[in-house]
């Protein structure tokens, strides 16, 4: 501070030539800052804002690509909701996917976190080993894998039968179970909740969880009284994060049903159908009319969550 | 708990709520960004092809370059690429430079090509987009050229394939059909016959055969798989032929009654309940044609699919595999035969199109091009190359070819041609008995279908 003020009064004499040069360097400090930014601006403008508003203007045309795209104000948004039985498979299967996976995959991500978090020797490999299905999960290579797992002469069927199950095979093929085999594949990418899970166990203090063994709470009581309130703010993270991503699943659909959201529908998630829609059908309003749909739909589902999370999110403080 | 390395303190979890907050709207925003970009990122493709109007310079003096467009299997690149060289050999003022992918993918580059005007000089035509083609203007009128620069003879019944209003844009240079694939091992042991041009089995000898297998086999064995869900429409429009209807009418509706559709799906029905047929669920563990497809799988005897794959088929097997046609298509059914060729165009926009009718000839006229080339897009389109390369082929290639030498020539009724709308049709109708075969609707409710909303997305 001191010498802040100093700086001002020697300022008197040369007070104004002083500002000048100080607000020049902050003006061309601006412009620096602005030049290193450049980069990113020119990206969000070009390549998201930009087509953003472009598929929100196409979303109310007829375009079918060839030829230019013709007006028809709602009429794309009104064939969603009253005329397209697919739309609303879609939808179905999109929420059911959200709704069951994302609390599995996280119920199951914070099981590891706390198994990992009791110190357990060679940690730094086991979160390695757990996390690279999370970098691996989205791979066309892992969704061809999960085809041949699932199928009636695959691993899956093989295994269950040493041990004296019997499963029919087929799973990708029957409309009733090939979601399921999405569902645990999602599951099994559990690695970047896990890995923010463990991050956020560290932070819990000992203090506290010693306190609570003192005073005579048993393992179960001390997780659910003191480290899950805790751990609320990260639980609610992973939440918001994984919920965004299970409405946008696209790959492991498109690869295993081999872009058709087959046997009878029962994957086409609300992404697949939307790309039917624009790189089959070569419907390009409809299409962007969907794309808006989703991106309302996102926007709505993440606001309640954090309005929601006012009432089970403790930030300790 | 000991392994906290104490710098841990609440207090870092409203900064870390608050940086969830930012990623996450941020995440969201680039997200959905990222689905809209997906679906503008379309329309920068097609503007990204405004430039040249199409094709490269003739440039004064120096060779005159074309694009060639086509799309298959690896196998395929192989003999074009070799195809393209001799082209080279002959005409050294003329480049070729070809381009491929799978099919789906060039559907959508000639789409978007369409848009952005910047169509290939030679090119693959995926049928459904044949019609907006021509009447686009995007297409070289070939009936001027025929005689005067392209030859061949080619049959009244093909070159309807390549028209539009009665305008010829298109021809055919490969030339495929449906038939009717068996393994013969497994018909001697069940004590099948046989039957090919000019005969074939009815639909209810079929029916019976393939109950017969199954009964023989055992129960994880099946007669047939089925080509109603598994995308194969053309079986489908035999049956209509053979009832004096088609798949399209010349208006561009449905060309069969609810009857047809009806007795059809009740056909496939029976087979799957009696075991003769695959179930769906076996069927489309893995996709139902080349190494995925039953027969090949060792699951049924017989695999319904275009003829042209004998060859790929067969290398794909051990047992031998023997190629019929399809049932009803024999005897005084021959006239219900149908065939679907290959075709290919010349871009009117062009800026070499002298050069590209020589090219165009070769890939249709040449013998040496014809031999290198074989039956990988089906059989040559004219009956003087088919002969030309018979003696040169191997055993299966040999069956197809004299499987559609007899179909080329036999009296055929014309087959009106597909509407624009017909693929997004057709998928449709796959969905439709893709749920039917799960159990998922009843019969009633998929003829509705069809002559309901599937009609309208047909007729517009």
């Amino acid at each position: 501070m001191a010498v802040v003020t100093g700086a001002a009064g020697a300022a008197g004499p040369a007070g104004p030539a002083a500002r000048d040069l100080a607000a020049a360097r902050g003006r061309r400090r601006t412009r620096v800052a602005y030049l290193f930014l450049a980069p990113w601006i020119l990206g969000v403008l070009g390549l998201t804002l930009g087509p953003m508003l472009a598929s929100l203007y196409l979303s109310f045309t007829d375009y079918r690509l060839s030829g230019a795209p013709s007006w028809v104000g709602l009429a794309n948004y009104q064939r969603m909701f009253t005329d397209d039985p697919r739309f609303w498979t879609s939808v179905g299967v999109t929420a059911r996917y959200v709704v069951l996976s994302v609390p599995l995959q996280l119920a199951f991500a914070l099981a590891i976190a706390v198994f990992l978090d009791r110190g357990v020797r060679g940690l730094a490999l086991y979160r390695s080993v757990y996390y690279l299905p999370s970098l691996l999960g989205s791979s066309v290579a892992v969704a061809v894998l999960w085809r041949r797992l699932f199928s009636s002469d695959g691993l899956v069927v093989d295994l269950a039968g040493t041990v004296g199950i019997q499963l029919s095979g087929g799973w990708i093929s029957d409309p009733e179970r090939a979601l399921d085999t999405l569902l645990v594949l999602n599951v099994w990418t559990f690695g970047s909740p896990m890995v923010i899970f463990l991050a956020g166990l560290r932070q819990i203090p000992d203090e506290l969880i010693e306190a609570a063994k003192v005073d005579g709470a048993g393992a179960v009581q001390r997780f659910f009284r003191v480290v899950f309130p805790l751990l609320t703010p990260v639980v609610f993270f992973n939440l918001i994060l994984q919920m965004i991503g299970a409405f946008q699943a696209f790959t492991p659909a498109y690869i295993v049903s081999a872009g058709t959201g087959g046997p009878a529908d029962s994957t086409l998630f609300y992404t697949l159908y939307l790309f039917q829609s624009g790189f089959q059908a070569f419907d390009m309003g409809y299409a962007s009319a969907m794309a808006w749909g989703l991106f309302i739909v996102i926007g709505a589902v993440t606001a309640l969550n954090f309005a929601a999370s006012r009432y089970w999110v403790h930030y300790g403080d | 708990m000991a392994a906290h390395d104490g710098a841990g303190s609440r207090h870092t979890f409203p900064a870390a709520a608050g940086a969830a907050g930012a990623l996450t709207r941020r995440t969201f925003l680039r997200a959905a960004g990222a689905v809209g970009a997906g679906l503008a990122g379309s329309s920068l493709l097609a503007a990204c092809g405004d430039d040249g109007g199409g094709s490269s310079s003739s440039g004064g003096g120096g060779p005159a370059t074309i694009r060639f467009a086509f799309w298959g299997s690896d196998d395929r690149v192989r003999r074009f690429q070799e195809a393209v060289e001799l082209f080279h050999t002959e005409h050294k003022n003329i480049r070729v430079e070809p381009e491929f992918g799978a099919i789906d993918a060039i559907e959508t580059k000639t789409t978007v090509a369409m848009a952005g005007g910047n169509l290939p000089d030679v090119f693959w035509i995926v049928g459904p987009l044949l019609p907006q083609l021509g009447r686009d203007g995007h297409l070289v009128d070939l009936s001027t050229l025929m005689g005067n620069g392209i030859d061949g003879d080619f049959e009244e019944s093909l070159l309807l394939s390549g028209q539009v209003d009665g305008v010829q844009y298109a021809l055919p240079h490969g030339l495929q059909s449906i038939g009717l694939f068996a393994n013969q091992r497994v018909l001697d042991e069940v004590g099948v016959e046989v039957r090919k041009y000019p005969e074939a089995y009815t639909w209810d000898e079929y029916a019976d055969i393939c109950r017969q297998i199954r009964e023989a086999m055992g129960d994880q064995f099946y007669g047939t798989d089925e080509p109603t869900y598994a995308g194969a429409p053309h079986f489908f429009r035999a049956w209509a032929r053979q009832r004096g209807e088609n798949l399209y009418s010349d208006d561009g509706d449905l060309g069969f009654t609810e009857d047809t559709l009806r007795s059809w799906l009740e056909y496939w029905q029976e087979l799957r309940d009696s075991g003769a047929a695959v179930p769906p669920q076996l069927a489309l563990e893995q996709n139902p044609f080349f190494e995925g497809a039953p027969m090949i799988r060792g699951l049924s005897a017989f695999h319904m699919r275009n003829s042209n794959q004998l060859l790929e088929l067969q290398g794909l097997t051990e047992d031998e595999l023997t190629l019929m046609p399809c049932p009803g298509n024999g005897g005084d059914g021959v006239s219900a035969i149908g065939i679907d060729p290959n075709i290919l165009g010349i871009s009117a926009d062009s800026a070499n199109q002298e050069a590209a009718v020589e090219f165009v000839n070769f890939l249709l006229n040449d013998p040496k091009r014809a031999e290198i080339v074989g039956t990988t897009i089906g059989a040559p389109a004219t009956q003087a190359m088919r002969e030309h390369i018979l003696p040169t082929l191997s055993e299966p290639e040999a069956e197809f070819i004299e499987y559609i030498d007899f179909e080329a020539t036999a009296p055929i009724d014309p087959i009106p041609p597909a509407p624009d709308t017909a693929g997004a049709f057709q998928d449709g109708v796959t969905l439709a008995m893709e749920e039917l075969a799960y159990g998922r609707t009843s019969i009633d409710d998929t003829v509705a279908k069809v002559f309901g909303d599937l009609r309208q997305t047909l007729t517009g």
